[in-house]
């Protein structure tokens, strides 16, 4: 317990500053044990991948925690999803870097076994792939998390009318590759 | 038609199944507690910096190039390149790469003499190819070499049973060089405890010699190996041998050890340093944090960690590298001949790749595409182009001549593969053919 004085700056005793470490440490590990699965769909859909997911929400969520104690904590969730998504664009440079977590296997060239049977998931999986990182984290916030376009924006630090423009174009090239898809699933 | 009810609900089916990781806490923490000692090292080094350098103007006069720091943003001086400016490609008259450079591509048989499949790792610039030989489905087992000036004979380097009590075996790296080839494996005993080994070979039969073998698990191992003289250098990414345990992403370690085995050095200028291509490593910021925008992360420099020349890297001023969110980041890496960015509209989408030299000269911008892989020391860029009716086109251009050929047909956009390679230390992109594999051997270029 302390009494803030409204004319001085509050000064911590050792033992409050430490009370204070451990409330925030058990509220972090309890907001991660509890939006762990959630944010690892979200990831998923950005990246297309369920191990890079988890790798991408664990690096997101180790930021978050350095900054813990300084983000609003009615933000958490967005800081936290700006730090997927920015991770998720970061993939490539770090594959750049070839410092990805292995699969186990050489690398693939791109252009070798390009093809695959696809099922309605993949479907939608191989054709969020495809949008641009924009249009795709918009996509996903907009129709996957339910944000509202304002609640789009803040996550993904651009404007209202950015986040209109990156919803349609993606929603409109989702539907031409979904479409094309499905006829060609219906042919075969 | 797709509304958005339904892509709502297909999103969901898509994604409900997908599993978080078990227990994140533990791991969530230990990543934060090396995010903060990277933190604190960077500071700790740019601290140092700064005394040696005051030291050095107080009593010892002007620094010497060389004894600049690497300071990312303000060690050295871009040095003007030497290279001819790049030129652009013409997307809208390409035709099939082996037609573009029929001295250069070649084709490969499809299968070895026994059947086993195969993918080319290298070329070792005589006919010869370093290739890894399929053991089972998505795993590789032999390194060998294809001799293709002999009727195709096969030599190989290792077996499964390389090392001693290993029960699995897993190449992942490989470099080949006119210096000899290293590659990297992974590898697990009966213990079932995985380490990473540094292989090297002088190219004779079962020549294969271990030289280092790094603790640790998969997700904490060496980044890249390359073959440089009389020694192998290898990056580490993750905890292991060294003082720095970093993770995937962090500011790399390399190190250096003889292609005859013995203990890895660590190269202490590498410290903070990503390996790009044989003894050159970036120290290209991490800007994958919510804050990065802020960060200074357009100017790094290119550090050979062998001669210890230094390389400034800049973007073209005229450069659109803005990143989705119209920060200041730019999204550009660089071998120390060439980089490779994605050019955005003002609104930050992007518009194309671009490519330029480290200083910012001889910058260009495609139309339309996407980069998803660079090999022969970022001379060659793998892109991607939308073409009408939802289908995109693969295709490889030589940043030099500004030619470019496509690699296979075009194929429906959401049939697309988006796997994406980044590295330039390839000497090779090979891809199917009819009747076998097809070889671009950037050797085979002047």
């Amino acid at each position: 317990m302390h009494t803030e004085l409204p004319c001085r700056a509050w000064q911590p005793s050792r033992a409050d500053s430490h009370l204070r470490n451990v409330e925030a440490d058990s509220e972090f590990d309890e907001f991660v044990r509890s939006r762990t699965p959630a944010l690892t769909r979200f990831a998923f859909l950005l990246c297309g991948h369920e191990a890079t997911a988890q790798d991408i929400v664990q690096s997101a969520l180790a930021r978050t925690l350095l900054r813990w104690r300084r983000i609003d904590p009615g933000r958490v969730e967005a800081y936290v999803k700006t730090a997927i998504v920015n991770e998720q664009r970061s993939l490539w440079r770090r594959r750049w870097r070839r410092a990805e977590v292995s699969t186990g296997a050489l690398p693939e060239r791109a252009g070798e076994d390009p093809t695959g049977r696809s099922d309605d998931r993949d479907a939608l999986r191989r054709a969020l792939l495809e949008l641009p990182t924009g249009q795709r984290t918009a996509v996903v916030l907009r129709y996957f998390d339910d944000l509202t376009e304002a609640e789009t924006a803040a996550v993904m630090n651009c404007s209202v009318g950015t986040v209109k423009s990156q919803t349609s174009k993606g929603l409109a090239r989702l539907r031409a590759a979904l479409t094309g898809s499905e006829t060609v699933t219906a042919v075969a | 038609m797709l509304t958005e009810d339904d892509l709502r609900t297909r999103l969901h089916a898509l994604a409900d199944p997908v599993q978080a990781a078990p227990d994140p806490v533990p791991e969530v923490r230990r990543r934060m507690r090396v995010l903060r000692r990277r933190r604190t090292a960077t500071t700790v080094a740019l601290a140092v910096v700064v005394v040696l350098a005051l030291g050095f103007a107080a009593g010892y006069g002007p620094l010497k190039p060389h004894h600049r720091a690497s300071v990312p943003g303000h060690g050295v001086a871009p040095t003007p390149s030497a290279l001819p400016p790049a030129k652009a490609p013409d997307l809208a008259h390409l035709r099939p790469a082996q037609q573009v450079w029929p001295g250069q591509v070649r084709l490969l048989q499809d299968r070895l003499p026994d059947g086993r499949d195969y993918t080319v790792c290298g070329s070792l610039g005589d006919g010869r190819y370093l290739i890894a030989v399929r053991a089972e489905k998505d795993r590789y087992g032999d390194i060998a070499v294809l001799d293709t000036r002999h009727g195709d004979t096969l030599t190989v380097l290792s077996v499964a049973s390389a090392g001693q009590g290993t029960i699995r075996y897993l190449p992942q790296e490989a470099n080949a060089t006119k210096d000899g080839v290293a590659w990297m494996a992974y590898a697990a005993g009966t213990d079932h405890q995985w380490t990473t080994e540094i292989w090297a070979s002088t190219l004779t039969a079962h020549s294969a010699k271990l030289v280092a073998t790094v603790p640790g698990d998969q997700s904490v191992t060496p980044g890249m190996v390359s073959v440089v003289g009389d020694r192998v250098i290898f990056e580490e990414t993750g905890g292991g041998i060294g003082y720095g345990a970093m993770l995937a992403g962090g500011p790399g370690l390399m190190y250096s050890v003889p292609r005859t085995g013995g203990q890895p050095q660590l190269i202490d200028s590498s410290i903070g340093h990503h390996a790009v291509t044989g003894a050159w490593g970036s120290n290209e910021p991490p800007t994958d944090s919510p804050d990065a925008g802020t960060a200074p992360s357009s100017n790094f420099e290119l550090l050979n960690v062998l001669t210890g020349a230094r390389i400034a890297a800049r973007p073209n001023p005229a450069t659109k590298l803005t990143a989705m969110d119209g920060s200041s980041e730019n999204t550009m890496s660089c071998t120390p001949d060439w980089c490779l960015g994605e050019a955005s509209h003002a609104q930050g989408l992007v518009s194309g790749m671009a490519v330029q030299h480290p200083d910012g000269s001889g910058y260009v911008e495609t139309s339309w595409a996407r980069p998803t892989s660079v090999f022969g020391g970022g001379r060659f860029v793998i892109g991607m182009q939308d073409l009408p009716n939802d289908r995109v086109q693969d295709f490889v251009w030589d940043v030099v001549t500004g030619a470019a050929g496509t690699f296979g047909p075009p194929g429906p956009s959401n049939g697309h593969s988006l796997r994406m390679v980044f590295d330039p230390a390839q000497n090779t992109f090979a891809w199917p053919g009819s009747g076998g594999k097809l070889v671009l051997d950037t050797t085979a270029f002047g």
